[in-house]
């Protein structure tokens, strides 16, 4: 008898300390409507052509819920890559899966070399604004210059920014320091949304983001699904 | 006590270990003096020694060996010039594309000796691409300019390029008289020209040297292989000297060539003397009378001459075969031989006649394969020089997309005796045209590498450089701008560097290039005519931009200029 209250005694902790973070990651609240952002795939354009099994390859890696992979050409060949991913009644780590992929160092392993870090580029929408990273990559032996644009979208935080928010850290590798953050800011999103694009041989970036801007525009909705409410609508304080 | 018993006691009272470390410093010291010495006096006797295996190894024909050998001495010491005359004639047996750049290095350096010299010349005047010699040429002292060992080789290469103004222009510069080798080039510019002027002209020429120097008419007599037998006078047989006629001592080309000019001469009796021939020739010298048979447009009789059931194993008889067989319209026949060829023969030779056989009796799919596994061949060929014969061959049969291709592959890969490219500018406008634009880039990016200061290759290059995301506007501003200023009046140089200046942001220069009332937009290239549109649509003078802009043909600008011309515009306008 003895022994089993001591044992129970030495998992008191345990359990008290699961229940705590339940309730500090759960908190009860009204259920309410949450606008999702959406690029939807233009399927009667030509141009847009579905690339399915990329997806598939780079789908279990991610552990979205859903998305696809599209390249945009003209007769001349692609001259983009755009990919949505969809993460939706996610947990904490698969957004920060989102947020921690910097595209130099996913490039940097197809063997690309990141020229340049150009400032974040802003898109206006119906349903708010959306930070795109922009970044210029080129093969290691030279080439043709590929202009990536990553937006992060994460329900609940309508202002994160890949590369300037405090989610980061300072280089996005700090993922012990990454969790105690998320935790201690109830970061626990329902909907992350990523958009991506690659536009290749632009000479000038501005001209790729003005090419990039004018394929996304048009697809980009905005969805009201009922939701849990966003556990903190707060910015992280760090 | 003195000062060595102090030091003595010094040493001695020191750790052991201290005085351990301190005799290994002295001896790494001592040994690290000793060593640079020892070290370039060990490589000094390793590179002789290389050097006497190399030699001994390239005179043994173990080229090999010889080139290896060369290239350890040239590691061990990059200057050294001893291996390159090595290292060229062991490339050159081994059909080493390396050789073009030895051989330059050669021509270019003072040590190299008279026959050494006069080696790379002709080497690289023979399969070297012809930029290289054709810039060369300037720079040799003026002896040798006149020289007939570095003349002749320039001369007959800039006629294989079909640069027959300017090989003309170099025979021009030489001191009168000129010499019969000279004499003979100029009469084959002139057959080869193939016009009834150049015809005529031909034949004053020839008849005026021949009288000039009738001691020399076995040479200048073989010129008249170039010309077919309807295009010869009688002027010629008129003017042959008396030695000619009666001779007993000829060689049976120069009889055969006497019996052409008798021809032309009394054309009546051409039966007659093509009996004769063949009384004297058709069982001594069956192959010269076969290809004379088909100068004289008599593929029948030449039928006659060599055996026509079996393709020949020797390569000689077996392209005369062909020849024969293709002359003579016996397409089935030749389609046989054609897939019979002796191994000597390269595929890419049979593929592209089969092809043409092909089109000529309307198989496409047929010719369609042959053309595809002519230019593979090629590709595959050891030889450097495949693609560009296959290219020529291809252009004679009027294979166009064939010919396209194969110097597209050709100049992509830098190797064999290429063209300058103002001698081939077609391809870079086909390609254009096609809007084949990466093939485009990899030829420019070729040329650019082979022709170092051709400064319109450089300029076309950084162009498609930059619009395609290759280069920064940036770089191509710096390149450019020093050469448009040297060249003020070039408007393609002025567009490039305005587009430049536009993605970079710079308007105002971008319009100061192009602002020139002087240029007549309408007269200009569809991409010229946008950037100076697109100037003005960003200087906000849109009505007139939009003029530049209507109806405008999107569609003949290259995949990269749409884009960017398109990106630029939308918006603006």
């Amino acid at each position: 008898m003895k022994r089993i209250l001591l044992t129970v005694l030495w998992m008191l902790p345990v359990l008290i300390a699961e229940v705590a973070a339940h309730l500090w990651m759960n908190p009860a609240s009204p259920a309410e409507a949450e606008s999702v952002l959406e690029l939807s795939f233009p399927s009667g354009d030509k141009s847009w052509i579905q690339q399915s099994e990329v997806y598939g390859d780079v789908q279990p890696s991610l552990h979205c819920s859903s998305g696809w992979i599209s390249d945009v050409g003209t007769e001349d060949g692609p001259e983009a890559r755009v990919s949505f991913f969809r993460w939706d009644s996610t947990d904490t780590v698969n957004t920060l899966e989102a947020f921690k992929h910097l595209p130099e160092q996913c490039m940097g392993a197809i063997g690309m070399r990141l020229e340049n870090i150009h400032p974040t580029r802003e898109l206006e929408t119906s349903g708010g604004l959306l930070y795109f990273d922009s970044t210029q990559f080129r093969p290691q032996d030279g080439g043709r210059a590929v202009h990536i644009f990553k937006c992060v979208w994460v329900g609940g935080f309508p202002d994160s920014n890949l590369r300037d928010d405090a989610l980061m850290g300072k280089d996005g590798q700090e993922l012990r320091q990454l969790r105690l953050a998320a935790a201690a800011a109830r970061f626990r999103p329902r909907h992350t949304r990523i958009i991506m694009g690659g536009v290749f041989g632009m000479p000038t970036e501005e001209l790729a983001w003005k090419r990039f801007e004018k394929m996304i525009r048009g697809q980009i909705r905005w969805i009201d699904v009922p939701s849990e409410p966003i556990r903190s609508s707060r910015q992280l304080p760090f | 006590m003195n000062p060595l018993h102090r030091i003595h006691d010094a040493w001695v009272n020191t750790h052991p270990l201290w005085r351990l470390l301190a005799v290994l410093l002295v001896l790494v010291g001592g040994l690290f003096v000793v060593f640079g010495p020892v070290k370039s006096i060990y490589r000094g006797w390793k590179s002789s020694d290389n050097l006497i295996s190399a030699k001994e190894a390239l005179a043994a024909g173990r080229f090999f060996e010889a080139r290896n050998l060369s290239f350890q001495i040239l590691r061990q010491n990059e200057n050294a010039f001893e291996p390159l005359p090595i290292l060229l004639r062991s490339t050159i047996a081994l059909k080493d594309p390396l050789a073009v750049r030895i051989a330059v290095a050669l021509l270019k350096d003072d040590r190299t000796l008279p026959n050494d010299h006069l080696l790379a010349w002709t080497y690289l005047c023979q399969s070297g691409p012809s930029y290289l010699p054709l810039n060369i040429w300037p720079l040799l002292p003026e002896e040798k300019k006149y020289s007939p060992d570095f003349q002749l080789p320039l001369i007959d290469r800039m006629m294989v390029d079909r640069m027959l103004p300017a090989a003309a222009a170099i025979i021009a510069a030489s001191p009168e008289p000129y010499s019969v080798e000279l004499h003979c080039r100029l009469l084959v510019m002139l057959a080869k020209t193939a016009t009834d002027e150049a015809y005529a002209e031909f034949h004053r020429s020839l008849v005026t040297q021949l009288r000039a120097t009738p001691d020399a008419w076995p040479r200048l007599l073989e010129v008249i292989d170039e010309i077919p037998q309807s295009e010869l006078t009688s002027d010629i047989h008129n003017a042959l000297p008396e030695s000619a006629i009666p001779a007993t001592s000829l060689t049976p080309e120069n009889a055969l060539r006497i019996i052409r000019c008798e021809m032309a001469a009394h054309p009546e009796k051409s039966d007659e003397l093509i009996q004769s021939a063949f009384k004297r020739y058709q069982t001594s010298e069956p192959i010269a009378l076969a290809r004379w048979c088909l100068q004289i447009g008599r593929p029948d009789e030449a039928a006659k001459c060599i055996d026509l059931e079996e393709p020949a194993e020797d390569p000689g008889l077996y392209r005369l075969q062909i020849e024969i067989l293709e002359a003579a319209g016996e397409s089935e026949k030749l389609a046989t031989f054609l897939a019979s060829a002796p191994v000597e023969v390269p595929s890419w030779e049979t593929l592209v006649q089969l092809a043409a056989i092909a089109l000529s009796a309307d198989d496409k799919d047929l010719a369609a394969k042959s053309i595809k596994d002519a230019l593979k061949s090629a590709i595959e060929s050891a030889d450097p020089a495949a693609l560009v014969h296959l290219a020529r061959e291809a252009q004679d049969r009027q294979l166009d997309d064939l010919a396209l291709d194969a110097w597209t592959n050709a100049i992509a890969r830098a190797t064999g005796p290429l063209p300058p490219s103002q001698s081939i500018a077609f391809v870079i406008n086909e390609l254009s045209i096609k809007r084949r634009e990466d093939e485009l880039y990899a030829i420019l990016s070729s040329l650019r590498f082979i022709e170092v200061g051709n400064q319109v290759i450089l300029a076309q290059h950084l162009y498609l450089a930059c619009l395609s995301g290759r280069a920064e506007p940036r770089a191509v501003i710096e390149e450019l701008t020093p050469l448009q200023k040297q060249f003020p009046a070039k408007i393609a140089l002025r567009c490039i560097l305005a587009i430049a200046h536009v993605l970079s942001g710079e308007i105002q220069e971008a319009d100061d290039l192009t602002s020139d009332p002087g240029i007549d937009w309408s007269a200009t290239s569809p991409a010229h005519r946008a950037i100076r549109g697109l100037v003005l649509a960003k200087t906000n003078r849109t009505e007139e931009a939009q003029a530049y802009f209507e109806d405008f043909p999107w569609d003949e600008l290259l995949p990269s200029e749409k884009r960017v011309y398109q990106s630029l515009v939308d918006g603006v306008l």
